[in-house]
């Protein structure tokens, strides 16, 4: 495959920054920051993602308080503040890869992926530890499933999403400082001269 | 085809060298040995032609190719999905007789049902986008988000019409609305990979 000139690519994008490679479609993206985080959904997004989402749900049936505490309020108000969040957190992820990529439809696709890929997560998680607890049942009423399912997914989402983005953010950008300080290192190191 | 037209130029040269031809006819001859000549590069050209396409039809079945088109899901591609699934899926749902047959199914019957209709799904899947029933390895990834996608899709729509439908109600059990969900999930998704197909 074809070496890509970095330094070239960013020259020519003017007062852009960051360069963004995705080595499996070979496609290469310049924005004004590391959105990585969000372009992305990598095994380690999905990990951390999942894992918070799963203490999450773990603190939700586990947590007798927390449990009572959400039984308490009616369906409506548990629905009408998880479409608040899910607002929220559309609204969030577009701003972030709209001031990257000044690109409104490129961040509404990319934060739209992202939301996807991380409602996904959060489902799976909340149906595995749903049915390791104990709480879900054949023949249960659906009223019990729906209540259970809006309620647990406002709590794992507020735990697990600002994981999943902070720790992904920040490793991506140690991960790019690391790789530039090898590369100036090598610079550094003179070329030896061919000897006499 | 390069042979013959060489073998009908040395034909044309020794036939028109002859010294018992006149000039009428060796102009003559010289005309019908070019027009022949022609034919046969004419020939030639709608075969070259042929072979480009079936090279270029050959490309679809790289799987790098074929990822820009399936790892994408446009708006249009969404709203295929769900016209797809109205269409086809529609008519069976509104159908009462549909419902009685299904409280007669097993629950397993049904999973099954589903499995295999997914399965399905993802078969019509790779042959829309690759032009080939076999699977490719780089490919499986890309096709696995690409069946997400549309199942995620295809969901949406079941659950809004199941709720409008009262098919899917708060006081029901689990069981009675997973069994609805798979059914009319599966429906779904055929109806909504094949309006995609017929569009093609």
């Amino acid at each position: 495959m074809k070496k890509l000139d970095f330094e070239n690519l960013l020259k020519r994008n003017g007062k852009r920054k960051h360069i963004s490679h995705d080595t499996f479609s070979g496609e290469t993206f310049v924005d004004n920051f590391n959105i990585d985080f969000i372009r992305y959904f990598r095994v380690k997004s999905f990990l951390v993602a999942f894992i918070y989402s799963a203490i999450g749900a773990a603190l939700f049936f586990g947590s007798d308080s927390i449990y009572t505490f959400f039984w308490q309020k009616s369906l409506g108000g548990i629905v009408a503040v998880f479409l608040l969040m899910v607002a929220f957190i559309l609204a969030f992820l577009t701003s972030i890869s709209f001031f990257a990529t000044d690109s409104l439809k490129k961040a509404l696709r990319m934060s739209g992926r992202r939301g996807f890929y991380n409602s996904f997560t959060i489902i799976l998680a909340f149906s595995i530890v749903l049915a390791s607890s104990g709480n879900f049942s054949w023949g249960q009423q659906f009223y019990v499933l729906v209540k259970n399912f809006f309620s647990a997914v406002i709590l794992m989402a507020l735990i697990s999403l600002p994981a999943d983005w902070l720790i992904t953010f920040v490793t991506d950008v140690m991960s790019e400082k690391a790789e530039k300080g090898q590369k100036s290192k090598k610079e550094k190191v003179p070329e030896k001269k061919p000897g006499p | 085809m390069a042979e013959g037209s060489y073998a009908h130029k040395d034909i044309a040269r020794s036939t028109i060298s002859r010294k018992d031809l006149s000039d009428e006819e060796k102009t003559k001859l010289e005309k019908k040995i070019l027009s022949q000549l022609n034919r046969i590069e004419h020939g030639e050209k709608v075969l070259l032609k042929k072979i480009n396409k079936t090279v270029e039809k050959g490309k679809v079945d790289d799987p790098r190719k074929a990822y820009f088109s399936i790892v994408h899901l446009s708006f249009n591609d969404f709203a295929q999905a769900v016209i797809g699934c109205c269409v086809f899926g529609l008519p069976a749902f509104i159908n009462l007789s549909f419902w009685d047959y299904v409280d007669l199914m097993h629950t397993s019957s049904i999973f099954f049902v589903h499995i295999f209709f997914s399965f399905c799904v993802v078969i019509a899947q790779n042959y829309e986008f690759r032009n080939t029933f076999s699977f490719d390895k780089w490919f499986s990834r890309m096709l696995a988000k690409r069946f997400l996608y549309t199942y995620f899709s295809v969901l949406i729509v079941i659950v809004v019409i199941l709720i409008s439908l009262n098919k899917i109600e708060l006081a029901m059990t689990n069981l009675d609305v997973v069994r609805h969900l798979l059914i009319a999930q599966s429906v779904g998704l055929f109806g909504a990979v094949t309006f995609s197909f017929l569009k093609r």
